[in-house]
C-alpha cells in the first residue's frame, strides 16, 4: 500500500479491517442475513401453523393465487410510504387516501358513468395531488409530517365517509373489475419471466465489461451468477406454481412493474440518491446544494400517488368503494410491511424491494387469519405485536452497526 | 520555498474585517492571509473570533466591512456557495457526510454524474473517486463502504477528500483533528500535508498548539477579535506561541501587518 494510513499507523485494530475490500461485502452480507433471517423464519413458521390450523387449505397454488390478487395492493401502498420512511418522516394519511381514491373511482365509475381510464385516473390524480398538498406543507412551510399527515388522516376519513355516507357504491364497470380480478396471459408471464431474466444477466454483464474497461475490479463473478439464477429460479417457481391454478394475478404483476421501477429510481437516479442523502444528513445534502425541499415535496407527492394505485386495485378486487376497505389498519400494515423489509424508521436505510417480503408476511397472516375466520379485534392485537417486533428488528440491526443496507 | 513564496502575493487576503452582532463586537479590523503552497495556522482561544473569521470567508457570514480577495481578485459572497464557487472549501467539524451512503456517493453528492436513461454514472464517479483518494494517499477497506463503516480518521480524510474533488484554491479546516485518537490525528495531518504539497492553500483553525508545530507553515494568533501575531513557525517555540495567544508576550508582527 502507498503512503501513511490506518494500514501502517500505530492502532493494532485498522489492518485487518482495512486489508481486504472483499471483507467489507461480507460483513454487510451478515448484518443484513441477520435481519432478513428472523423474517424468512417468520414466514415459514406462519405459514406451517396456518396449513396445520386450516386443514392444509393455506399452502398452494390457489391461496398463493387468491392472497396475491387479494393484497397487492398492500404493497404497492408500501412503495410510497419506504420513499417517506426514506426521508425519515412519516405518512399517517395514506390508508383513507386510498379509501378517498376507491371512492373517487367508484363516484365517477358509478354515479358520473365515466369510462373506466377516466374514473382510475381522476382517483390517482386527486391522490397525488393531496400528497403533493400535505408535501408543500411539510416541506415548504416546514410543518411536521406526523401532524400534517394526521390532519389529513382525519381529513380524507371525513371526505371518504361523507362521499360514501355509509353505505357502499358498486362498481359495475369491466374494465375495472380485471384490473383487480383477471390473469396474466400464460404465454406472457413466461415471457416476462424470461424478458427479466435476460434482463438481469444482459445489464449485468455489460456492468462488468464496463468497469473492466474504466480499469476497475469486479466483484467475483459468483455473487452476480447466484443472484441472478437465484431470482431466475423463483421467478419461474412462482410462475409456474401460480400458472398451475388460474395464472399470475395482473394485480400481482402490477405490483412487481411498480416496484421494478420505483427501486430504479431511488437506486440508480440522482434523485434517488437525493432522497438517501436526506434521509441519511439534510444539513449534508443542504450544504452539498441538493434541493433538499423539493425532494422531500415530491416524496409527498409520489406516497400520494401510490395511494391511488392502491386504491385502484382496491376498487378492482372489490368491484365496489365501501368505509370498511381501508382505514387505520391499513396503514399500519403498511408501516409494516416497510419496515419488516428492512426500510429504518429513522430514514436513509431500506429499498424498495422491501415491500415484497414485508407483503408477503402481511399477506400470509391476513390470509391465515381469515380462513381461520379469527375475530377481527384480535387480528388487531397480532398485527400491532407484529409492528412492535420488526421495530425492535430495526432497532436491533442499527445497534449492530449494519449501516449498508442500501440499493 | 518559504522565501519564493513571500515575494508573491497570498492566494488569499483577508484586510480590516469588522464584524458585529447587534451590540458584541466579534471582529474588530482583522487581516489575514493565506499563501499557496503553505499551511497557515489560525491559532485563539474560545471566543477570539477565529469561526467568525472563517464564516466571513466562507460566505456564511457577510462582514460588516473590510475585504477578502482571492489571487488578487476581491470578492464578495453572500451564500456558502459564493465562496464554494470562487474556490473556497471549507471542511467544518461535522465533516457534512451522509453516514448511510458509501464514499463514492459523499464525494459525488449534490454533482452526481449522469449516464444514460437518467441513470447515475456510477463507474465514471468511483474511477474519479478511486483515483482522488489514491492521489491522497487516503486508503480505507473500500470506496464502496458506507461512511458508517468508516473510522474517524477515515472520514475526516473523505470530507477533505468530498472538499478537494472540485480543485478548490484555498481549503479550510475547522478543528480537524479535535474528535481524534492519536493514531488518527497523524493521519489527518499527513494529509493536511498533502494538501499543500499539492499546491493549495491551506488554512487550519485550532488551539492546539501541538498541530500548529506539526504542520503549519504560519500561525496567525488571534485574540479578542483582533489579530496579536503572525508567527513563521520554523522561527518560534511552542511558549511563544502559547503567550501570543494568552497575551502573556507582544509580537511586533502583529503590527507590521
Amino acid at each position: 500500500m502507498i503512503g501513511v494510513s490506518d494500514t501502517d499507523s500505530a492502532t493494532p485494530h485498522p489492518p485487518a479491517s482495512a486489508a481486504a475490500p472483499a471483507r467489507a461485502g461480507l460483513q454487510i452480507d451478515g448484518s443484513k442475513l441477520a435481519t432478513t433471517v428472523p423474517i424468512y423464519a417468520a414466514i415459514v413458521l406462519i405459514w406451517l401453523f396456518f396449513e396445520s390450523q386450516t386443514g392444509g387449505r393455506f399452502i398452494g397454488a390457489r391461496n398463493l393465487s387468491e392472497m396475491a390478487q387479494e393484497y397487492s395492493y398492500k404493497p404497492l401502498l408500501a412503495i410510497g410510504v419506504v420513499f417517506v420512511l426514506l426521508l425519515g418522516d412519516i405518512d399517517l394519511s395514506v390508508g383513507y387516501l386510498t379509501l378517498l381514491c376507491a371512492t373517487t373511482v367508484a363516484v365517477l365509475s358509478a354515479f358520473a358513468h365515466q369510462p373506466a381510464v377516466v374514473a382510475i385516473a381522476g382517483g390517482v390524480v386527486v391522490c397525488t395531488l393531496l400528497g403533493l398538498a400535505q408535501g408543500f406543507l411539510i416541506s415548504v412551510l416546514q410543518m411536521p409530517a406526523f401532524v400534517v399527515t394526521l390532519g389529513g388522516f382525519l381529513i380524507f376519513e371525513g371526505l371518504a365517509y361523507h362521499i360514501l355516507s355509509g353505505a357502499t357504491i358498486n362498481v359495475p364497470d369491466q374494465t375495472i373489475a380485471s384490473i383487480g380480478t383477471s390473469y396474466v396471459p400464460t404465454p406472457l408471464s413466461y415471457a416476462l419471466v424470461l424478458l427479466a431474466i435476460a434482463g438481469i444477466v444482459l445489464s449485468g454483464l455489460a456492468e462488468r465489461r464496463k468497469r473492466t474497461a474504466a480499469g476497475l475490479v469486479n466483484p467475483p463473478a459468483t455473487g452476480f451468477v447466484g443472484r441472478a439464477a437465484a431470482i431466475g429460479v423463483l421467478l419461474l417457481v412462482v410462475v409456474a406454481l401460480l400458472d398451475s391454478y388460474r395464472g399470475v394475478p395482473l394485480s400481482l404483476a402490477i405490483l412487481l412493474a411498480f416496484a421494478l421501477v420505483t427501486w430504479y429510481v431511488a437506486a440508480k437516479t440522482p434523485f434517488g440518491r437525493h432522497v438517501y442523502a436526506v434521509g441519511g444528513n439534510v444539513e449534508a445534502a443542504r450544504r452539498a446544494g441538493i434541493n433538499t425541499v423539493g425532494v422531500r415535496w415530491i416524496v409527498f407527492g409520489i406516497a400520494g400517488f401510490f395511494a391511488g394505485i392502491a386504491g385502484v386495485l382496491l376498487v378492482g378486487y372489490a368491484q365496489a368503494a365501501s368505509t370498511t376497505a381501508a382505514g387505520p389498519d391499513l396503514l399500519l400494515d403498511v408501516i409494516s410491511i416497510a419496515v419488516i423489509g428492512g426500510v429504518s424508521l429513522t430514514g436513509g436505510r431500506g429499498n424498495v424491494w422491501s415491500v415484497l417480503l414485508g407483503g408477503l408476511l402481511i399477506a400470509s397472516l391476513d390470509s391465515g387469519l381469515n380462513l381461520m375466520s379469527v375475530d377481527s379485534n384480535f387480528v388487531y392485537v397480532i398485527k400491532g405485536v407484529i409492528l412492535l417486533l420488526a421495530i425492535l428488528l430495526d432497532v436491533l440491526g442499527k445497534r449492530r452497526g449494519a449501516g449498508a443496507a442500501r440499493t | 520555498m518559504v522565501d519564493s513564496s513571500t515575494m508573491s502575493v497570498p492566494r488569499l487576503v483577508v484586510r480590516d474585517i469588522k464584524k458585529s452582532f447587534g451590540a458584541v463586537t466579534v471582529l474588530r479590523g482583522v487581516n489575514f492571509e493565506a499563501r499557496a503552497g503553505e499551511v497557515t495556522a489560525l491559532l485563539g482561544d474560545n471566543g477570539a473570533g477565529k469561526s467568525t473569521l472563517i464564516k466571513c470567508v466562507a460566505g456564511t457570514h457577510i462582514p460588516d466591512s473590510g475585504t477578502i480577495s482571492l489571487e488578487g481578485v476581491v470578492q464578495h459572497f453572500h451564500t456558502p456557495s459564493d465562496a464554494t464557487a470562487a474556490g473556497i472549501e471549507t471542511i467544518y467539524q461535522d465533516l457534512a457526510l451522509c453516514d448511510n451512503l458509501d464514499v463514492v456517493a459523499n464525494l459525488f453528492l449534490g454533482r452526481e454524474r449522469r449516464g444514460g436513461f437518467a441513470a447515475l454514472d456510477e463507474i465514471s464517479m468511483e474511477k474519479t473517486a478511486k483515483g482522488a483518494l489514491d492521489q491522497l494517499q487516503i486508503i480505507i477497506p473500500s470506496v464502496r463502504s458506507t461512511v458508517a463503516q468508516l473510522s474517524g480518521g477515515q472520514r475526516q480524510s473523505i470530507a477533505v477528500a468530498k472538499a478537494v474533488l472540485w480543485a478548490p484554491k484555498v481549503v479550510i479546516l475547522d478543528e480537524p483533528t479535535a474528535a481524534l485518537g492519536v493514531a488518527q490525528q497523524r493521519q489527518v495531518l499527513d494529509l493536511i500535508k498533502r494538501l499543500r504539497e499539492a499546491g493549495l492553500a491551506v488554512v487550519v483553525i485550532t488551539h492546539n498548539v501541538v498541530d500548529v508545530f506539526a504542520v503549519a507553515d504560519v500561525a496567525i494568533v488571534m485574540r479578542l477579535g483582533k489579530r496579536v501575531a503572525k508567527l513563521r513557525v520554523a522561527d518560534v517555540t511552542p511558549e511563544d506561541t502559547v503567550a501570543a495567544i494568552t497575551g502573556a508576550r507582544e509580537f511586533a508582527e502583529a503590527v507590521a501587518s
